[in-house]
């Protein structure tokens, strides 16, 4: 049950690598926005030189752009910040919407390429769940990827409720014979937090039971 | 001559600001958000060089390169992106592409390799009409 960090091989490298990826193109399309704007009222200034009136509009407009990126950028990095932290701890009690919400923010910039809206619907807060984090993040970055893969075009609803045993993430809007996430890898991590991903009437939906530190230990898990 | 400049990018803030710097330099500049739109304006209307970001939603930037390379080889085609690997690199370069520059770019870079980027298609439309004429005093060499 329990799983090491170098048992998710090459596969949560990737998870680590496409997010790390998605995460600096936004900066640096922020980056270059500011610099482009920056550059801009370099040239106003050149033409205040040459003796044309200062426009205080076209001043007022960079200015609004470059508050609007500093801003944006500074959320991604907050997103990439808590997104890091998912190592702390190899297990601990976590707000499942809170940590859901984050991974769909974590992956709107690959969903709005392919064109899918991804929204969650339910409170983001509220259920509570004892489970490994990081892998946790691995598995809704694989159910994420799955359900941006066949919800081209469309939009994809998260709601997460909680359960009997732990709780529940589920993606809504898919069509019923969508591809599950496969593959050794993922049974593996799915096993480790004591997971299922199932396809319903209602979508995908990702299973979780709440795990205990002594599973941890006794089983050999995350360190 | 003026430069015909079509800049394609999903950050609407970007396009504007770049636009108007690029106009500030004597510089004709269409720009599109959307990749279909771009690709009809690259089609029908008068471009010298597009400036291109990699990653745009509906239409992954070198499947755009490829379209407007089939259907107008002579654009000249730079890639400004945040996205930039090594390999995509190289695949731009094998499908047509002229240049890529990394955000943020230097503007004076990007002004240098427009400029590039102009002179060569001006040197491939050459090259073309010296073809046609060479085809037509052979075929016509009356």
């Amino acid at each position: 049950m329990g799983m090491q960090w170098e048992e998710l091989g090459p596969e949560g490298l990737a998870f680590f690598g496409r997010i790390c990826a998605s995460v600096s193109h936004e900066l640096k399309n922020s980056l270059a926005l500011i610099n482009e704007n920056a550059g801009l009222m370099q040239d106003l200034l050149v033409l205040v030189d040459r003796g044309q009136p200062l426009d205080p509009q076209r001043v007022g407009t960079s200015m609004e752009r470059i508050a609007r990126h500093v801003e944006r950028a500074n959320t991604v990095l907050g997103n990439l910040n808590r997104f890091a932290h998912l190592t702390d701890e190899p297990l601990r009690e976590l707000d499942l919407g809170v940590e859901t919400a984050l991974a769909l923010r974590l992956h709107q910039r690959l969903a709005s390429q392919a064109q899918v809206e991804l929204v969650l619907e339910s409170g983001a807060d509220g259920v509570r769940l004892a489970t490994m984090p990081f892998l946790l993040g691995n598995a809704l970055h694989l159910c994420i990827r799955s359900a941006i893969a066949v919800a081209q075009g469309g939009r994809v609803a998260v709601t997460v409720r909680s359960t009997d045993q732990g709780g529940e993430v589920l993606f809504a809007g898919l069509p019923s014979d969508a591809q599950l996430p496969q593959g050794e890898h993922t049974q593996a991590l799915l096993a480790a937090l004591s997971a299922s991903c199932t396809m319903g009437s209602d979508g995908m939906s990702l299973t979780l039971k709440h795990l205990s530190q002594e599973t941890l230990t006794t089983q050999g898990g995350a360190p | 001559m003026t430069k015909k400049v079509l800049l394609v990018d999903d950050e609407k803030d970007f396009l504007d600001t770049l636009s108007e710097r690029l106009k500030g330099r004597g510089i004709e500049v269409s720009s599109s958000s959307k990749p279909d739109e771009a690709l009809e304006i690259a089609k029908t209307q008068a471009i010298d060089v597009i400036v291109l970001d990699l990653k745009m939603p509906g239409m992954d930037g070198l499947e755009f390169l490829k379209a407007i390379k089939e259907a107008r080889p002579e654009l000249q085609v730079i890639l400004l992106t945040g996205h930039a690997t090594v390999d995509k690199g190289i695949q731009a370069v094998k499908l047509g592409a002229l240049d890529v520059l990394e955000k943020p770019a230097n503007f004076g870079t990007l002004l240098e390799r427009i400029e590039r980027a102009s002179i060569e298609k001006l040197v491939l439309l050459e090259k073309k009409d010296q073809e046609k004429i060479a085809d037509i005093i052979t075929e016509r060499g009356w």
